[in-house]
């Protein structure tokens, strides 16, 4: 009884063979672009490896968030495969349900079938992803030339594959169920018929929401302090859904009561307008987001390093080093060696409130930025000695310091950063001295709120550590004099002012005060010498920690070569992820228009008979199939175009990009966005021809 | 017989279905002339072949042997704009099951002939009306063909096959889901336009008194014409041999 059964399963499953060797593929596929994205975020993620690429956000970090693309990318594979599986196997299931097959029974079979699929793809799909990992560590390694401990894959890593694999499969079961009620693709029944309205009912409130949504963001966008956020294009883009679909449901409500020739005329090729608006407009937003995610993230990151200057011009000198007084003897040596050219300027550190775009636990001391704070004439100075024909400008500096002007030192090619991260504030909160281990913001008494006089992205002592630490932050000559005795006043454990925190502890209380570097030391030399005075100052690293290690990436000293390296590692692996990425979100486009053209074959084939029947030319069916098609293709292309434009234009702003450079990266953008659109058309094309097989007839 | 104009004529038609090489049958030589301004009736049990035989007839469907010939023209001459045209202005077809496209109101499912023909919004919107009138749905017009009954659906349908004023209507059981009163109001109409517009009509139905409203029985059985009668003027004698017919037929 038990044997026949199962026999029964197993028979039933061969019959639907080709259906569930796509759905097994595909779940391979899933799984192994999941390992892949696991495996590499461990493995780049390593100690060593986690400092050595943080100058944006560290390439595990750049795993991880292709990985959960690429997860998105497989559920929308998953789904596209599962509906004709489901559309095999649920009229099966009803008929089993009708002939009195009892609920344990029916259970078991599914779980079968499931638990069948699933294990069937998971070996596969672990195995290829795992050697998939290893052969690019294995390039990323040997191509870029990495001689530091990579990270060890840890043994919980594959059980938790299973895991989440197992939840996105059942995530896409649950959102091919909500396709199901969309559609009907499965069981189309004329009961779960869905309406759809296709006119809101406060058109105009939601064009206006939509349009300051659209407004506001793209405003914010322009701004640095933004840090070219990408959810301010998501609220774009919502606000541009919006505004767009409700301003069409207007016109196309107009239409209909107005014009009712052009409606008539128009009836069955803005149908799935009328009949389905808010499927059809959903659709229209996502494929318009993804070719937005494509062009603009993954590719235009790749523009901006194809045009980033080279990697030796970001650091004009070979160490820079930010000493304090007690280096005083140890440079005076070193000025003796004539093959040594040092420079020297008197600096102030400056820290601000917070780097991270995190909070840490109230515990846990929060990272802060730390800059270099110098004189308005040392600027000039600075200035003088990259560029000779440099004439000084005003700079708009005050005397009493509330005026700054900050010279961000970052690659261009990388996202705008502020100078203060926290609550995207345009006056940073700025503290002379070294950091303030707790700071209770609302106690302190020492991070003054600055005024941004004026900005520029530019290297003059060198793009060193992160962008968000070593930048230049300029205060008037006068301010700067009393800047320097500054650290003489502030408690550096409570952040109070030295009578604030006598006042709160008691007369007999002992403030930590300390001084911090003093001196901005920069030096070139022979590349023999860079090498043995990396050494020495190695050395010296350790006295300079002075409030214990606030943040790894600030160190006592840089040296050029090893950040020449990093810098040139770190744009192959980004252009590497970024065309990775380009390709992904092109498979995910073409697979969504693909598997909605497949969810309403259906219901196209039965109007296309209808229509047949009813003496409606080829020519004319063909056309309306196609235009019904093109809407996915255009629309999209339009909304890539214009908003496009504007944040490409926000990104020049930000980055402070010269004439020539926005000339030659917008003449680049322009040329692949030309190409993403047409790679989609030659597409588009061919699951015309594809749905027109399968549909179109003249018999 | 004598004054019969052919309008489409039927000779040795064949047609099979082949599926996974097994090959059913379906119509096994059938000749079958239909007259210009004629009511026929075709009757058969179920799976005789009735629908694929209309279908023929209608130049929707294809022969696998013999031909159509439509007004003098061998079907398979007929192809592309001319046939598509034929259809559109010259052919309305009521089919079985209905085939209204949910997407569009049961008016704009009405019109759509005549915006394929590419008429006046205005005109094509009053004969819709007019139309929908006559077979009592006029209050439906802005429904969805998915919220209306069976029956509805079906008065919908026969509403779009006669908007374009055709001069061949195929209809496949107009009546199998209307009661005896609407089933009466469609035929009464089918006769009124029949007489007055000349309009060529052959319609397939399992109702005996619908057919015995017809000038002429066609018989079908197992996709052969068995019995073809007409009726000589009397409704109630006709009626009576359309039954006994029927009862052999079903007998075997
Ligand atoms: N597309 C098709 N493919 C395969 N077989 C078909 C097809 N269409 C019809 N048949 C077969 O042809 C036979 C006749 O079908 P048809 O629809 O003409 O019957 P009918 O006389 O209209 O029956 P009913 O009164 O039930 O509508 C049936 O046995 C059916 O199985
Ligand atoms: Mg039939």
């Amino acid at each position: 009884m038990k044997n026949a059964f199962v026999s029964f399963i197993v028979k039933d499953l061969r019959e639907n063979k080709r259906e569930l060797v796509s759905l097994i593929m595909s779940e391979s596929i899933l799984i192994s672009l999941f390992t892949v994205g696991v495996l590499g975020f461990q493995i780049f993620s390593s100690k060593d490896a986690d400092e050595y690429f943080m100058r944006e956000d560290g390439i595990s970090r750049l795993f991880i968030s292709a990985c959960s693309l690429m997860l998105l990318c497989g559920i929308v594979l998953l789904i596209a495969t599962l509906i004709p599986y489901l559309g095999k196997r649920v009229p099966k299931y009803t008929f089993l349900r009708r002939m009195g097959i009892s609920v344990r029974d029916k259970r078991r079979m599914i779980i079968t079938e499931a638990g069948v699929t699933y294990l069937l793809s998971i070996i596969p799909g672990l195995l290829t992803g795992t050697l998939f990992a290893y052969v690019l560590k294995h390039v990323i390694v040997s191509y870029l030339r990495i001689d530091f401990e990579l990270g060890s894959v840890s043994a919980f890593t594959y059980p938790i594959i299973c895991v989440v694999t197992l939840c996105a499969y059942a995530l896409s079961f649950l959102l091919t169920g909500e396709l199901e009620s969309d559609f009907g693709v499965i069981s189309s029944t004329q009961e779960t018929a869905r309406t759809e309205r296709s006119i809101s009912r406060k058109p105009a409130a939601w064009i206006i929401a939509g349009s300051i949504l659209c407004v506001v963001s793209s405003a914010a966008f322009f701004r640095i302090e933004y840090h070219e956020a990408l959810y301010l294009t998501a609220i774009f883009y919502l606000g541009m859904y919006l505004a767009v679909k409700n301003i069409a449901s207007v016109i196309m409500a107009g239409t209909r009561k107005n014009r009712p020739d052009k409606y008539y005329r128009n009836l069955l090729n803005s149908n799935q307008f009328y009949n389905r608006y808010q499927t059809t407009t959903r659709y229209i937003l996502a494929l318009s987001l993804i070719s937005f995610l494509a062009c603009f993230t993954s590719g235009f990151q790749m523009i901006g390093i194809v045009n980033a200057q080279n990697a030796e011009d970001l650091f004009p000198y070979d160490i820079m080093c930010l000493a304090d007084e007690n280096d005083a003897k140890y440079f005076d040596g070193l000025k003796k060696d004539s093959d040594i050219e040092i420079h020297e300027y008197p600096m102030v550190r400056v820290a601000n409130l917070d780097k991270t775009e995190h909070f840490e636990r109230i515990n846990e001391i929060t990272i802060q930025g730390q800059q270099i704070g110098i004189s308005e004439s040392t600027y000039h100075e600075l200035k003088g000695a990259i560029d000779p024909s440099y004439v000084p400008e005003d700079l708009g500096l005050n005397d009493d310091g509330s005026n700054v002007y900050v010279v961000h030192q970052q690659d261009r090619s990388i996202k705008a950063q502020p100078v203060d991260w926290r609550y995207n504030k345009s006056k940073p909160d700025l503290h002379i001295g070294v950091p303030c281990i707790r700071v209770l913001d609302e106690y302190h008494g020492t991070y003054y709120e600055k005024n941004i006089a004026g900005e520029e992205i530019a290297s003059i002592t060198g793009c060193y550590s992160t962008p968000k630490c070593e930048n230049i932050i300029v205060f008037s000559d006068r301010y700067f004099e009393k800047a320097q005795d500054e650290w003489k006043n502030v408690d550096i454990t409570t952040g109070y002012s030295v009578e604030a925190f006598r006042a709160f502890m008691g007369d007999d209380a002992e403030p930590l005060l300390i001084q911090g570097p003093t001196r901005l030391v920069l030096i070139n030399t022979d590349p023999s010498h860079v090498q043995q005075l990396d050494r020495e100052l190695d050395a010296l690293e350790e006295e300079h920690k002075y409030i214990g290690n606030l943040d790894s990436s600030v160190h006592f000293h840089y040296s050029t070569p090893d950040e020449i390296q990093q810098v040139t590692v770190e744009r192959a692996a980004r252009i590497a992820i970024g065309v990775c990425m380009l390709v992904i979100f092109l498979i995910m486009e073409i697979l969504l228009l693909y598997s909605k053209c497949q969810m309403e074959l259906k219901e196209k084939k039965g109007r296309e008979k209808m229509l047949r029947g009813l003496g409606m030319p080829l020519r004319d069916r063909r056309r309306l199939l196609s235009r019904e098609i093109n809407v996915f293709l255009v629309l999209p292309a339009v909304f890539l175009i214009i908003s496009s434009a504007v944040f490409l234009t926000g990104t020049y702003s930000v980055r402070m990009y010269d004439s020539n450079l926005v000339i030659r990266c917008t003449k680049m953008y322009a040329a692949m966005i030309t190409a993403w659109i047409a790679v989609n058309a030659i597409f588009t094309w061919l699951i015309k021809i594809l749905i027109g097989k399968e549909i179109l007839s003249d018999e | 017989m004598n004054n019969c104009e052919e309008l489409v004529r039927a000779e040795g038609l064949y047609r099979s279905f082949s599926k996974y090489g097994n090959k059913t049958e379906v119509i096994k030589g059938i000749d079958l002339c239909i007259c210009r301004n004629e009511l026929t009736a075709i009757m058969g049990r179920s799976g005789s072949g009735k629908t694929t035989l209309l279908k023929l007839l209608g130049l929707i469907d294809r022969p696998t042997d013999g031909s159509i010939i439509y007004k003098g023209e061998n079907s398979r001459k007929l192809f592309g704009d001319r046939l598509a045209a034929i259809h559109r202005n010259d052919i309305g077809f009521v089919y079985q099951d209905y085939y209204l496209m949910d997407s569009l109101s049961v008016l704009e499912n009405i019109m759509l002939p005549k915006i394929l023909n590419h008429e006046e919004t205005g005109e094509a919107m009053k004969s819709a009306m007019a139309i929908s009138e006559k077979m009592q749905i006029s209050s439906l017009l802005d429904k969805r063909p998915y919220e209306l009954s069976g029956g509805e659906k079906q008065r919908a349908a026969i509403c779009r096959a006669l908007i374009n004023d055709p001069e061949l209507i195929l209809a496949d059981e107009p009546t199998g889901n209307l009661d005896t009163a609407s089933a009466d109001i469609v035929m009464r109409h089918f006769a009124m336009i029949h007489r007055s517009l000349n309009t060529t009509i052959v319609i397939v139905t399992h109702d005996p008194s619908v057919a015995s409203c017809c000038e002429r029985v066609v018989f079908l059985k197992d996709g052969l014409i068995t019995v073809d009668i007409r009726n000589n003027g009397d409704r109630e004698v006709f009626f009576d041999r359309i039954i006994e017919n029927q009862k052999n037929v079903l007998k075997g």
